[in-house]
Parts: C-alpha cells; sequence; structure tokens
C-alpha cells in the first residue's frame, strides 16, 4: 500500500492540476487573512471606542473574538453593544462600520475556504483516482500483480488526501502563527488548543471529500462523468443542503418573528408606564417603581416563554443542516472558534440573568452596586463533549462510511 | 452553416446526460426553494399583519403623545417578492436581542443563489470541452478540415451551447415564476411580469458569461482536463472570492465610523442634553416672565384644573405660560435635531462612499452585478431599504404633524391637558408603503446591465482570439 501511496504522490505531484490547485489555496488562504484580519481589527477598533467605562455598568460589550479571523460566524453579532435599562435589553443593529453591500456577500474567511473551496479541491483530486487509470489502462497491469484491491484504494485515497491535505496543513500552521504575531492578537494556550481541533475537524472534513469522488471514482467508467457527479455531488453537499436546510426549517419550524416579540414587549412596556402614569396624576408622592416591576414582570415572561420555541427552531436547523458534512463542518469550527450558536445563546441567558439579578438595582428600587458582567465562555473539552459532539461525530462516520462504500464498490469495479 | 451548426451542437446536447441533469437540477431546486421561501413568505405575511393590526388596536386604546414615536414604530414587512429574490436578509440583522442567530450563520436558498452558484456552474460544465473535447476526439481537425471557417465553427458551438442550456433553465425558472403568480399569498400585479422578465433576461446574460468563460478556457488548452481546472479557477474567483472579498476590502480600505457611536451622540444630542437645556430655558422664561405662576406650576393635575377653573385671568396667565412652553419644546427640538443632523449627514456621506466603493470593487465580477439587478428590480436591496426609510420618514413627519394639531386642540380646550394623556388618535393617517415604481428600480442598476453584457462580449471576443490561434492537431 506504501508503494501505491508514494506512487500516487509522485505521479500527482508534478501535475497542472496540482500546481493550479495548490496556487489557488495559497492565494485563497491569503485573501482570507488579509480580509479577515482586517475585519476584526475594525471590530477591535470599534470594540475600543465604545467600551463602557467602568461605571456604565448598564452596558455590556464583549471582545471580538480572535479565532473569528478564521471562523467569522455570529462574532460580529455577538459583540455588539447591549444596552440594559428597566425597559429590558436592546441591542445595536447596525453597529458594524461596514457597508450593506457586505449583507448580500458571505465573508471569504478560513472556513469558508475550507468549507467550499478545500472540498472542491479535495474533489478534483479524487475524481478520477480510479477511473483515470482504467481509461489509461493501467488499472489492469495495477491489478495483475499480488496488490490487493482494498490496498490499491485505500492506497490511493491516502496518496490523494496527503496531496491536498500537506499543502493546506502548512499553510494553516503559517497562517496560525501569522495571525498570532499580529497586533489586537492574545494568542494563549487555548488559541492553539481550539485552533488544533478546527484543523482536525478540517482533516476530516477533506478526508470525506476525497473519499467521496474516489467512491464516485469507482462506481463510473468515464471520468468526465466521475467529474459531473463530484461536482453535483459537491453543489449538493455544500450549497443545496446546509443552504435549504435553513430555509425549510424556518418554512416549517412554524415560531414567529423575534419582531413579534419585540413589539409585545413594547406595547406593554408603554401601557405599563401610561397606566401607572395615569393612576399616579394627582398623586401627591409619584412612586414609579410598580411600573419597573410591572414591565420586568411582562418582559420576562414574553422572553422565557419564547425562548424555548426559538430554541426548537435552532435545534431543527441544526438537524437540517447537519444532513451534510459541510454544515456539521461549519457548526464545529463556528463553536471551537468561539462563535458558534451555542456561545450566542450562552451570551444571552448570561446577559438576561444579570439583567435579573440586578433590575432592582438599575432601576434605583434597591441599593447597592451593581456587579461586574461575567461571561465565561465554555472549554474547549466542553464544546466538544458537549454541543459540538454531534457534528465531530458526523464528521467522523461520514469519511469512514464513503472510504468503506469506495472499497466494496472497487471490489467489484471491472478495470477493463 | 452556423444555423446548421447550432442545430448540430443543439442536437448533440440533447442526448448528453448533462442536458437531462441541468434540466432536473435545475427545476427541482427552482421550484422547490420558491414552494419553501413562498410558505415561509406566507406565513410572515400573515404575522406581519397581525402586528399592524395589534398596534393599532393599541394606539386606539393607549395613544398620547409623549410615547407617539415608540408605540408607532414602522417595522417592514416582508418584500413582495422575498420568496423569489431574499435579498438583504433582514432575519440577518438580528435587530432585537432575542432574534434568530441562523440567519446571521446561514443563508438561505434562493432563485438568485441557484442561478449565481449552482446555474455558473452548470454552463461551465457545458462549455468547457467544446473546442478541446473536439480536439481531443480528433474532429476538429475534419470539421475545419471540411471548409468550416473558425468564425463560423466557434459562433455555432457558442450559440448552440448555450441555446442546450438556457433551454432548461429557462423552463425551471417559468415553473417557479408560474407557481409564484398562481399562490394565493402573492398579488400578482402587472409590473411584476415586466420584473419576471428582465429577470430572467439578467440570468441569461449571467449563464452566458461564464458559458463564454468555459468556451474561452476551452480555445485556451489542449485537454479538457486543463480546460475545466482553468475554468473552474476563474469560476471561484469570480464567484466565490471577487464577491465576498470585495465590500470587506471597502471596508478596510475607506473606514467610517462606528453607527452605535453615532446612535449614542443621537441619544446625547436629542434627548439628555436637550432635557437639560429644556429645564433651563423654562426655568429661566418661568423666572423673567412668570414668575406669579410659580407656585402653580408642577402641581397635580387635578389640583391645577381647580385652580384654573376658578380664576380666569389665571387661566390666561397659564395658557400664556403653556403656549411659551409649547414654543420652547419646539424651538429646542429643532435646534437640537438640526446639531445632530449636522454630524449624521457626514456618517451618511462617508457610508455611501464606501458602499459606492463597495459595489465598485465587487463589480469585477458577473455575479454582483446579477445580484445588484435582482435585487434592485424586486426591492429586496440597498435602493429598496432606502426607498423604505424616506417613506417611513415622511410618514413620521405627517404623523407627528397630526399629533401635533390634535394635542394643540386638546391643549386649547384644556390647558392642564398633558404630554401622557390620552391623545385620541383614532383618524390619524395610516402608514401606506408605495413601492417605487419599475422604472426608479431599473434606472439605478443600468451600469450592472452594461458590466453584464459587457462581460458577455469580453469573454466571446477572448474565445474567439483564442480559437484563431488554436492548434487543432
Amino acid at each position: 500500500m506504501t508503494e501505491i501511496v508514494r506512487k500516487e504522490i509522485l505521479e500527482n505531484l508534478n501535475t497542472y492540476r496540482f500546481y493550479v490547485l495548490i496556487g489557488l489555496i495559497f492565494s485563497m488562504m491569503l485573501i482570507s487573512i488579509i480580509v479577515s484580519y482586517g475585519d476584526y481589527h475594525l471590530r477591535v477598533e470599534n470594540y475600543n471606542i465604545l467600551r463602557p467605562g467602568p461605571k456604565e455598568t448598564d452596558k455590556i460589550i464583549l471582545p471580538p473574538e480572535p479565532l473569528s479571523i478564521f471562523a467569522r460566524g455570529l462574532d460580529a453579532n455577538a459583540g455588539r453593544l447591549y444596552q440594559l435599562s428597566s425597559r429590558g435589553v436592546e441591542v445595536q443593529p447596525n453597529q458594524q462600520s461596514i457597508n450593506r453591500v457586505s449583507s448580500l456577500f458571505s465573508m471569504p474567511d478560513m472556513l469558508f475556504v475550507t468549507r467550499v473551496i478545500l472540498s472542491l479541491i479535495a474533489l478534483l483530486f479524487s475524481f478520477d483516482a480510479v477511473c483515470g487509470e482504467k481509461e489509461q489502462g493501467t488499472l489492469k497491469l495495477m491489478l495483475a500483480g499480488h496488490t490487493r484491491r482494498a490496498s490499491v484504494v485505500l492506497g490511493k485515497l491516502t496518496g490523494r488526501f496527503l496531496l491536498v491535505f500537506v499543502p493546506f496543513f502548512v499553510l494553516f500552521l503559517v497562517s496560525s502563527i501569522v495571525v498570532s504575531l499580529l497586533p489586537d492578537v492574545r494568542a494563549g494556550e487555548e488559541y492553539w488548543i481550539r485552533l488544533a481541533l478546527i484543523l482536525a475537524g478540517s482533516t476530516l472534513y477533506v478526508a470525506s471529500f476525497i473519499a467521496l469522488g474516489t467512491l464516485i471514482s469507482s462506481l463510473v467508467n468515464r471520468s468526465s462523468t466521475s467529474m459531473m457527479v463530484g461536482l453535483a455531488a459537491w453543489v449538493l453537499l455544500v450549497f443545496v443542503v446546509p443552504n435549504m436546510g435553513a430555509t425549510v426549517a424556518q418554512a416549517i419550524g412554524d415560531v414567529p418573528p423575534a419582531d413579534r416579540v419585540e413589539m409585545q414587549t413594547r406595547l406593554s412596556t408603554i401601557q405599563s408606564i401610561y397606566e401607572t402614569q395615569q393612576q399616579m396624576k394627582n398623586a401627591k408622592d409619584k412612586d414609579y417603581s410598580r411600573i419597573m416591576i410591572q414591565i420586568r414582570e411582562t418582559n420576562n415572561h414574553l422572553f422565557q416563554s419564547y425562548r424555548p420555541e426559538l430554541n426548537r427552531l435552532i435545534e431543527l436547523t441544526r438537524t437540517l443542516v447537519r444532513c451534510s458534512p459541510s454544515g456539521a463542518f461549519s457548526f464545529l469550527a463556528t463553536e471551537l472558534a468561539n462563535t458558534g450558536i451555542d456561545r450566542d445563546i450562552r451570551i444571552k441567558d448570561a446577559i438576561w440573568m444579570f439583567v435579573e439579578r440586578n433590575f432592582n438595582r438599575f432601576g434605583g428600587l434597591e441599593k447597592g452596586e451593581v456587579e461586574q458582567f461575567q461571561f465565561r465562555p465554555s472549554t474547549p473539552g466542553e464544546q466538544i463533549t458537549g454541543v459540538a459532539l454531534p457534528d465531530a461525530l458526523l464528521l467522523l462516520i461520514i469519511p469512514g462510511i464513503f472510504v468503506a462504500l469506495s472499497v466494496v464498490s472497487f471490489m467489484r469495479y471491472d478495470p477493463r | 452553416m452556423v444555423l446548421h451548426l447550432i442545430r448540430k451542437e443543439f442536437h448533440e446536447n440533447l442526448l448528453n446526460v448533462r442536458f437531462i441533469a441541468a434540466c432536473g437540477v435545475s427545476l427541482a431546486l427552482m421550484v422547490s426553494s420558491i414552494a419553501v421561501l413562498n410558505r415561509s413568505n406566507e406565513e410572515q405575511v400573515l404575522d406581519y399583519q397581525s402586528r399592524v393590526r395589534q398596534q393599532d388596536e393599541f394606539i386606539g386604546k393607549f395613544g398620547h403623545i409623549n410615547r407617539l414615536g415608540w408605540m408607532s414604530a414602522i417595522s417592514r414587512g416582508p418584500a413582495h417578492l422575498q420568496a423569489l429574490v431574499l435579498g438583504i436578509d433582514r432575519e440577518a440583522h438580528q435587530d432585537n436581542f432575542i432574534s434568530n442567530p441562523v440567519p446571521a450563520l446561514l443563508s438561505r436558498l434562493d432563485f438568485v443563489s441557484i442561478v449565481t452558484v449552482i446555474m455558473s456552474l452548470v454552463a461551465i460544465l457545458f462549455s468547457y470541452n467544446a473546442i478541446s473535447g473536439e480536439r481531443e476526439a480528433g474532429l476538429l481537425r475534419q470539421i475545419l478540415g471540411a471548409g468550416v471557417s473558425r468564425k463560423v465553427l466557434l459562433t455555432g458551438k457558442f450559440l448552440g451551447g448555450l441555446v442546450s442550456l438556457v433551454i432548461p433553465f429557462t423552463i425551471s425558472v417559468l415553473a417557479g415564476m408560474l407557481f409564484l403568480a398562481l399562490s394565493p399569498s402573492i398579488q400578482i400585479r402587472p409590473a411584476d411580469f415586466s420584473v419576471f422578465a428582465m429577470l430572467l433576461g439578467a440570468s441569461w446574460l449571467y449563464v452566458s458569461a461564464f458559458y463564454g468563460i468555459g468556451l474561452f478556457f476551452s480555445t485556451r488548452s489542449h485537454t479538457s482536463g486543463q480546460a475545466i481546472l482553468k475554468s473552474l479557477f476563474a469560476w471561484v474567483i469570480l464567484v466565490l472570492v471577487i464577491p465576498n472579498a470585495g465590500p470587506f476590502l471597502a471596508a478596510q480600505f475607506y473606514p467610517i465610523p462606528s453607527a452605535t457611536k453615532l446612535a449614542q451622540e443621537r441619544y446625547m444630542i436629542t434627548d439628555r442634553e436637550r432635557d437639560a437645556i429644556l429645564v433651563q430655558r423654562r426655568d429661566a422664561m418661568i423666572e423673567s416672565r412668570f414668575a406669579d405662576l410659580r407656585d402653580i406650576i408642577g402641581l397635580p393635575q387635578n389640583q391645577l384644573q381647580e385652580k384654573l377653573k376658578s380664576d380666569a385671568a389665571l387661566d390666561e396667565r397659564y395658557r400664556l405660560y403653556a403656549r411659551g412652553w409649547e414654543d420652547i419644546i419646539a424651538v429646542t427640538n429643532r435646534e437640537q435635531g438640526a446639531k445632530y443632523d449636522k454630524i449624521e449627514k457626514v456618517f451618511l456621506q462617508r457610508s455611501r462612499v464606501q458602499e459606492k466603493l463597495a459595489g465598485v470593487l465587487t463589480s469585477a465580477s458577473p455575479l454582483s452585478n446579477f445580484v445588484f439587478i435582482a435585487i434592485g428590480l424586486t426591492e429586496t436591496g440597498i435602493e429598496a431599504e432606502d426607498h423604505w426609510d424616506r417613506e417611513v420618514g415622511e410618514y413620521d413627519r405627517a404623523l407627528a404633524t397630526y399629533a401635533d394639531a390634535q394635542y394643540k386642540k386638546a391643549m386649547e380646550r384644556d390647558p392642564s391637558f398633558e404630554i401622557n394623556d390620552y391623545l385620541d388618535l383614532r383618524a390619524r393617517p395610516r402608514f401606506q408603503y408605495r413601492p417605487a415604481g419599475l422604472l426608479e428600480r431599473v434606472e439605478p442598476d443600468l451600469p450592472q446591465w452594461g458590466v453584464l453584457i459587457a462581460f458577455n462580449l469580453i469573454f466571446f471576443a477572448a474565445a474567439f482570439v483564442g480559437f484563431q490561434r488554436y492548434d487543432v492537431r
């Protein structure tokens, strides 16, 4: 098998395809780091402008996550300014100093490069692994010796995987070191642990597409057909399933939009203020604490009743999107980069509980200092064994299935 | 001869598996995406209508001038053709603390994403071996040897391939649009048919640009393998890199100040600072002109009413004070508003420049031009947001004028009437969104149409030049 791996590498190393595709990975990673770091730097500048002073306990803003340079996820969303008041929590919708054109497109971060471009490259490296040899007539020769079919297909798979993965690994490592040296990036132990886990996820993801390409190649007779089927599978797994999953979940989730909760909260707040003011209009000593308590109770009720519905919708979306390795990888990478959905939910819960604990102090109903807001992000261990576990398992199982199917399919393959 | 070649190319493609696959994929995706988005849209429309009703009833019951802006906030309903083109996904804006975070992470599949990503890839798969594949099969020498000129052959290949690509695509788009037109939840307006036709036309131009790219690389490669690699490289750059990197690069080349900082300044100028000025001016007015009223200003409303009823002279004096106070509020609001407007104007100017730069950078790709055309036509883009803001601004001013007049009337009736007292606003003007006219929607994106046409001409011309030098052996 080692011989086959070596042959695969040497045969492909000096080809036009290798140079074009490696050039593509290199240029994409370079663009990704330049653009993503620039975006991160802008967010850090924004954070520094908006960071509340020690006495401004009614404002919360979290610093941008350095790993968002690799997987931006929801970091720009989570890093907005939260304004706390007796009316609840308000977020600034347009905090980021960036044009509206950006909302039409996706950020080309490292996650995007891996998820979309590296998977395409993996397919382009593997689509002719078996049928290409058949077309050249070398497959017959290869199988004429004592080499076992399983060794041939596994050797091809490993060789082609290494051809894609090794340059990616080197570039990823260089990018990680460069990013760690850039201003505003604090790269501690956790930075490297998280990046190592993201890299491990990328390895499995690339392996899935190499195995898929090899599987398709061992199912058809011509490389042109294999490429067509491979590209169709790529479009399906990278674009259609994740995007359609999100679309379907929203259509069948039957969860009212957040605008409804916003309206209900707003109107009930106005009603509480109005009614209390009317009742106290003629009173000499006006006590407005009643309004605040009423607003707090209503808002809390609305939040508590909407949260489970929203969580159900999020879970449904996750389940549908995970049907594709691309979806599973997105969730895994963003959670590990601390920019995922779970972190967003945890931040909002922490803020809501903080408001709950300090509500009376905000409104002057109770004496005492408002406590300092603190948010403890999950550790990589907690994430891997918790929220990211289904995605990690899927990324382990999917390449395994594709590899097994490739071996089975190659056993029956007619090399003539 | 060209017609003959077109027919031959078309017939060859018809029998090819990729034609059947293209038909199946585009039809299935187009119809399913429109059906799913339409369902989502239906629910959003119903929810929006119910919210408008609830807010209306609320104002009828609890209307008062103090919080009128807050209680009558106009939320934007789903766009009319959102089931077709999502455009700027407002759910991804995350306007509320409790917004669903998923849309900010994952985009949804709509007509635009199917055309831009999937159909462009299909176009390349249709054309990458048009020339190099014929050479590999040894047919190119035979055709050219039979006296067919290169010019005619390339034109025949381009048009024949394009027709076989556009037919399945058009069928799927028409099926999707028909689904939408027959959907009871969408009221199709006459202008929508023009929108559909223009969307289809722009899609043809977009798809044919990518067909031209595949053809060009086919004339620049000796083997089909090389041609597909080069074409896919170009596809990645044009579809995935330029449009996605452009807006973020624009933000780095031309930074704008923080929008939240601006919001904070607005709050300071038009709220806190304004309140402080109001108190200062009112105190000064009382001191200089109404010192005699000092004891009754600030009395509970019922006591004040009693005093005013029992003393006509005092009532007259108090009315004078109330009018003076009204004037102070109006002048201060105007002054503080103008002060903020100046700051906002600078911010908006810079934002527009950055937006323009992002548009210029991204327009180096056919994708961005097509996206701008599609969102412009369906009112789901940047111009539509600006149009919406203008409409809401106009309405807010009309509502404020109406409410002000009502408040003044109430003050005339009862000088002790306060801003927190119930004000009957049931006869107020209601917000009616007037969509931009078709011409207004098309006009800003005319350059994008030009760029798409230019892309087609450039790629075809490049393929033409490439083929003139092509070694057919």
